[in-house]
């Protein structure tokens, strides 16, 4: 136990994450024992369904079990043996439950275990059975479903703050005694907001620069020009494609490659980089297809936006293509909900989600939605048990469209000759003539074919739904099973933020994605949801820890002010991204130093409080990226398709020479490129707004053996050559490329005795070189950004 | 809490002079140093099995010309098959009845039927334990393949291995706990040995994978290219001794400190694992037990005799995979008699030999071996002389690890469509596995997305009946 603990902290998970036993005990033994023995012996007579509650008793919910029935109280939590409850399992005397027939010994066992433990029950009367019953509307009972707030900024005494962020932040350390760590150090500081803001580090002019710059906005001029860079979105962007479960590839059974993802990947990058209001990248992607369209070019990116629908994984070769479609719709509400809202509505695809108040009916609400947008859409690789996807054409720039056309023409030409001269061949070989001749013609206009079929431009296509001819409504699977169907639910959205007033109409000609578009940004998470992985990625963990889930079992907010203040400011400052950006980093609280006085360590372990700095590993883009940049062969060029040729059936291509951003890697879902894989970049068939952190060895392996860690090296040794000098200022040259500071006088002493250790012929002194690079780039200091 | 583990520990690597330098290069206090998410851990119950080895045939090996003797079969053969048309057959496929084309004969004490396609396997009849009744979900190889490997035919969940390393831990620290010898990248391809949720340190390593020869595999970046073991060393030492300047400037940070023993661990894994791989040592007799010395049979024998190696050396979880690069080798639609002869011929002296060295070397007792594909073959023709998937019924077998040998568990009906008595599905065989191993399918769970998380989903039940 002991070491377990310790090395699970070591390796930053949670002790929860590492041990089976350790999680909420109770809950549990109460879902997997008690729960489902009540729901199949009790409920028909015990709960808001049974056609006749007997004896004034429910079992049905946490309230009821407490209250007890006719004959009082059922249970005393803690004493199994003064329990009515118990008595009557036992089928001693009066009353005798079930009637039907005493339960097992185990059974029964464990409903006094139960009652020992307290009888945990995490069931809410309201939460579950609100569409059901008439209860009470309880969308106050749980802080995420309420609506946003609009909370003061707290007054502080103190100087400290830079800006309101701070006001929230100060404000809670000292309600907790504790105090802001110093600032960081201005290398330090840069080197960080390179790394949050592009995913590149400064070079060791940048790095000068600031120091130099001793004017008060000298941090905000960086930033500006930091947010205004392209770089900008193929940072941020990458955030969105984590969440998007961007692939290049279909993965599942059959990896087909999705030849025209790269379009939605370089959609998403734009719209960091011009600041598309969040609201409006919503909507976009959700029903971009439905949505007016001004110019042809809008039109395009509208469409494109809305392969954010197609790119999750399918089972392409199911033969039931009816349960492949519902498995399509369940994977885009699970997305969509984890994405935007943060809830996972999965669950009540087979029965009510047991912790949020997600009935069943208001997923088949959903779901008629999403099973009347076209995903699954005819068949490919020559096989018609193999199913495609939805695309769209995309518009074509008038001279290229004007040379398809004539090439189209020629085409035709061509065939209809080629059909005489086959015909012509065929009763010539009937007449047994001689077909020489024809057969030369025959020959020469295949090759015409062919080559104007090269030459022909290619139609651009996204991948991107549509509406299916008659939109309806869906009808509930029993238990998720496709052809056990229920009754039917009218398409619609989420109850649990039901006031009446912002549940719209859907058109029942259409699928109903738009109305639920512009409903769902108009509800309190998803502000919430954004701001928080903005700062989650920013600060290293967001206000709620648990970024994908705003639930019952996620995490509380640590700050809830303070992330109702955000997403209110977020709102009213037209859903920009990149102002909230600033704002957080001009904070002084993002501008704290790593270091923990004593008393933080003590007070505050795990930094709840934002009163110093995450130190946090690099992340696998960023170590790439900065690798290929400080070796200076790192090729900015950006976006664009870069599977081209990659065939029909995705397979992971040699990525040697590829020295372009590693945002513009291909994702192949079932092989995916090992230096990220081993960097815990996420699975892209997962939606991931937070990604595991591990120190593998692998990990190590690779910074050590690897030709990629390797030839950057040799490549930086030869930027650092370059500027003529002594061997320490080479030290110094390479530590401020590196890791972006200077040696310490002991660092330079210990870098010259690794030297001396080495023979000095040349060669052997270049190798000595390589190898001190290396080991800078494979140093905690490199893969860490403080 | 942490501050003082931390401490803690740091305390004691100082006093027990666990620097770097003298722990790796000395290969001393490894047991201590090498305490990490893999660490051994107790079972829920006592396991009658130490570790898995999974011989996983891909493509589907058909039931009825193997393990699932079929005699109405033969009597009927070219016979419409006289009951409704079963569900899923490809388009145009008329239910023709299709005999074995082999003879199948009674090995052991125990009598089992085995076809002539296993005759060396045969003679370890009474070592196996068959399960005639499987069935499984998935028609396809793509869903039978991760239904099979991670119990979810369309979602991303943790493998089969990776919960198994994460209930238990591995017993070797200086290796991975779950290794897989030249897995397939078609049909899910990593997803059949991912952690998905899991913590990474859960996934299977993988040697080499599908099309790639045995004697090539090896683990991703273990050699140190050009440079020399001295250069190698010394590199480590400089960096070890950077990132130990940074932990105390730091003032001991978990993470920092983590990272410094992943390069203690990964420094022993360049030294263990060679050894592991290296079959120079081996015998001329063993050698020859799993067929190396055979064109046929080299490839599947060294994956085979790799497997005993880690298993020995205290690795976990072991898959073995029969494939090739083009995907499925079992998969035979057509030519059935050809293709299960080739295939059969490649595996099964090596698997015999697998057998016979576990249990010369005392190892069969407390490893399960685990035979089987995604999924079994119709007894019904498929064009002329091919048979379709056939996921309602088929045969996978176990052995050693605490099962009945010479025992025979199920039975599909009579010609071997659909599993019908003693049946046991996939979420079945999962939750038994884990039984064997100590570990309870219902307990061992995880907390992903606010829900926890099984090998089984909600499903799974034990079969007992086939325990010793």
């Amino acid at each position: 136990m002991y070491s377990h603990r310790f090395f699970a902290i070591a390796l930053g998970l949670s002790v929860s994450q590492m041990l089976p036993a350790a999680q909420p005990a109770g809950i549990e033994f109460f879902e997997s024992k008690i729960r489902p023995v009540l729901v199949q012996h009790c409920y028909s007579c015990h709960s808001k369904d049974a056609k006749r509650l007997r004896g004034g008793l429910r079992l049905d919910t946490r309230e009821g079990v407490l209250r007890g029935g006719d004959s009082g109280k059922i249970i005393v939590p803690g004493k199994p043996s003064e329990s009515l409850l118990i008595q009557a399992l036992r089928h001693r005397g009066e009353p005798a439950m079930p009637p039907k027939g005493k339960l097992p010994d185990s059974v029964i066992a464990d409903f006094e275990r139960w009652i020992a433990l307290g009888a945990p029950d995490p069931r809410r009367e309201t939460a579950v059975s609100r569409r059901l019953s008439n209860a009470p509307d309880d969308r106050e009972d749980f802080w995420a479903f309420r609506p946003l707030t609009k909370p003061a900024i707290p007054t502080v005494d103190s100087p400290w703050p830079h800006n309101e962020v701070d006001h929230f932040i100060l404000d809670k350390l000292q309600s907790k005694g504790l105090a802001p760590a110093e600032d960081a150090d201005r290398f330090v500081l840069l080197r960080r907001v390179y790394f949050d803001l592009i995913g590149l580090p400064p070079t060791p002019e940048q790095l000068e620069a600031f120091a130099r710059d001793k004017s008060p906005d000298a941090f905000a001029k960086v930033v500006d020009r930091l947010l205004a860079s392209p770089h900008f979105g193929e940072r941020w962007g990458r955030h969105w494609l984590d969440l998007a479960r961007y692939a290049d590839s279909n993965g599942g059974d059959i990896n087909a490659t999705y030849t025209n993802a790269w379009r939605y990947r370089d959609y998403v990058i734009e719209a960091f980089n011009e600041d598309k209001p969040y609201d409006e990248f919503v909507i976009e992607q959700l029903a971009g297809d439905l949505l007016p369209a001004k110019t042809d070019a809008e039109r395009d990116e509208q469409l494109i936006a809305t392969g954010f629908l197609v790119l999750g994984a399918k089972m392409l070769s199911e033969r039931d293509k009816e349960k492949l479609r519902m498995d399509v719709v369940d994977e885009q509400i699970d997305t969509v909900g984890r994405v935007f809202l943060g809830l996972t509505l999965g669950c009540a695809r087979c029965h009510e989600h047991k912790f949020d108040p997600i009935p069943v009916e208001d997923y088949y609400a959903l779901a008629g939605i999403f099973r009347s947008t076209l995903t699954i859409s005819g068949s490919i690789l020559g096989n018609v048990v193999i199913s495609g996807w939805s695309k769209q054409r995309l518009s074509m720039p008038p001279e290229l469209a004007a040379k398809r056309q004539e090439l189209e023409k020629q085409l035709a030409q061509y065939t209809a000759q080629k059909t005489e001269a086959q015909q012509l061949l065929a009763s010539l070989k009937k007449q047994k003539k001689n077909t020489a001749d024809t057969e030369a013609k025959l020959k020469e206009l295949i090759g015409r074919i062919d080559e104007l079929k090269r030459k022909m431009p290619p139609i651009p296509m996204a991948m991107a739904v549509r509406d299916v001819p008659s939109p309806s409504d869906c009808r509930i699977t029993i238990r998720g099973n496709v052809h056990r169907l229920g009754k039917t639910v009218p398409r619609g959205f989420l109850t649990l933020f039901e006031d009446g007033t912002i549940q719209p109409t859907i058109d029942p000609s259409t699928s109903g994605r738009l109305e639920l578009a512009r409903w769902l940004v108009r509800t309190p998470l998803v502000p919430r949801v954004m701001v928080n992985r903005i700062w989650h990625h920013l600060f290293g963990a967001g206000l709620v820890r648990s970024v994908d889930d705003f639930g019952n079992r996620g995490d509380r907010p640590s700050h809830p002010e303070l992330l109702d203040y955000l997403a209110g400011k977020f709102v009213e400052e037209h859903w920009s991204v990149k102002k909230m950006i600033r704002r957080l980093v001009l904070s002084r609280t993002y501008q704290l130093s790593t270091h923990a006085t004593p008393l933080a360590k003590a007070k505050d372990p795990e930094n709840i409080w934002f009163g110093r700095r995450n130190r946090r590993h690099l992340d696998a883009e960023s170590l790439r990226d900065a690798m290929l940049a400080i070796s200076g062969v790192l090729d900015q060029k950006q976006g664009g398709s870069t599977i081209a040729g990659i065939g029909d059936k995705a397979r992971r291509r040699s990525t040697e020479a590829f020295f372009r951003r590693s945002i513009y890697l291909p994702i192949i879902r079932t092989d995916v490129e090992p230096m990220l894989e081993i960097f815990d970049f996420p699975n892209p068939g997962m939606v991931t707004g937070r990604r595991a952190v591990t120190n593998v060895p692998a990990q190590a392996l690779f910074l050590l053996n690897s030709p990629f860690v390797r030839q950057r090296s040799e490549e930086t040794v030869n930027q650092i050559m370059a500027h003529a000098g002594s061997t320490e200022e080479r030290i110094e040259a390479a530590y401020l490329r590196i890791v972006n500071r200077r040696p310490s006088a002991a660092e330079q002493a210990k870098a010259l005795a690794f030297f001396k250790a080495i023979s000095e012929s040349e060669e052997i002194a270049r190798e000595g070189w390589v190898d001190f690079c290396q080991a800078l780039f494979a140093s905690t200091q490199f893969r860490f950004v403080e | 809490m942490s501050e003082t583990m931390t401490i803690s520990r740091r305390e004691l690597l100082r006093q027990t002079a666990c620097g770097f330098g003298y722990l790796a290069l000395a290969g001393l206090c490894a047991e201590e140093a090498a305490a990490n998410p893999l660490r051994p851990r107790p079972p829920h119950r006592t396991a009658t099995a130490k570790r898995v080895i999974f011989l996983f045939m891909h493509g589907g090996p058909s039931h009825v010309d193997t393990f699932d003797y079929k005699p109405r079969l033969i009597e009927r053969d070219g016979k419409t098959y006289p009951y409704e048309t079963p569900p899923n057959l490809s388009k145009g496929t008329q239910p023709i009845l299709m005999k074995s084309p082999w003879k199948f004969r009674q090995y052991g004490e125990s009598g089992l039927w085995i076809s002539d396609l296993f005759p060396h396997v045969g003679r370890h009849a009474d070592d196996l334990c068959l399960l005639r009744g499987m069935h499984t979900n998935g028609q396809s190889h793509g869903q039978a393949v991760m239904k099979l490997h991670t119990g979810s035919e369309s979602l991303v969940r943790p493998s089969l291995g990776s919960w198994v390393v994460y209930g238990l831990g591995s017993e070797n620290n200086n290796l991975p706990g779950f290794v897989t010898i030249c897995p397939p990248t078609a049909h899910g391809g990593v997803r059949n040995y991912g952690s998905a949720f899991l913590p990474a340190f859960y996934q299977g390593t993988a040697l080499g994978s599908a099309g790639i020869p045995a004697s090539k595999a090896t683990i991703r970046y273990l050699d140190s290219q050009q440079r020399s073991p001295e250069r190698q060393k010394r590199l480590l030492g400089y960096l070890q001794e950077l990132n130990r300047g940074h932990l105390e400037r730091a003032q001991n940070d978990a993470g920092i400190e983590g990272v410094i023993e992943s390069y203690e661990l990964a420094f022993r894994m360049q030294s263990a694992a060679p050894q592991v791989l290296d079959l120079s040592r081996e015998t001329k007799e063993t050698l020859e037990l799993y067929g190396i010395h055979e064109k046929a049979t080299e490839n599947f024998g060294r994956q085979c005799l790799l497997a005993r190696r880690f298993a020995e050396a205290g690795v976990r979880f072991i898959e073995v995979a029969y494939s090739n690069a083009g995907g499925a080798p079992w998969d035979q639609h057509g030519n059935l008699r050809k293709g299960h002869e080739q295939h059969a011929r490649a595996v099964d002296k090596p698997i015999a030999g697998l057998l016979a060295d576990l249990k010369a070397r005392g190892l069969l007792d407390d490893t399960l071996v685990i035979w089987g594909g995604e999924f079994g073959r119709t007894p019904i023709t498929q064009g002329k002389n091919g048979r379709d998937h056939n996921p309602q019924g088929y045969t996978m077998w176990l052995a050693g690890g605490g099962v009945k040998g010479g025992f025979s568990y199920g039975a599909t009906d009579e010609f071997g469509y659909y599993a019908e008595d003693g049946k046991v599905h996939i979420h079945d065989l999962h939750a038994t596995i884990l039984y064997l191993l100590g570990l309870d399918h219902e307990r061992l769970t995880y907390r992903y997305a606010g829900r926890d998380f099984r090998l089984t989903d909600i499903y799974g039940r034990i079969v007992h009946d086939i325990i010793a």
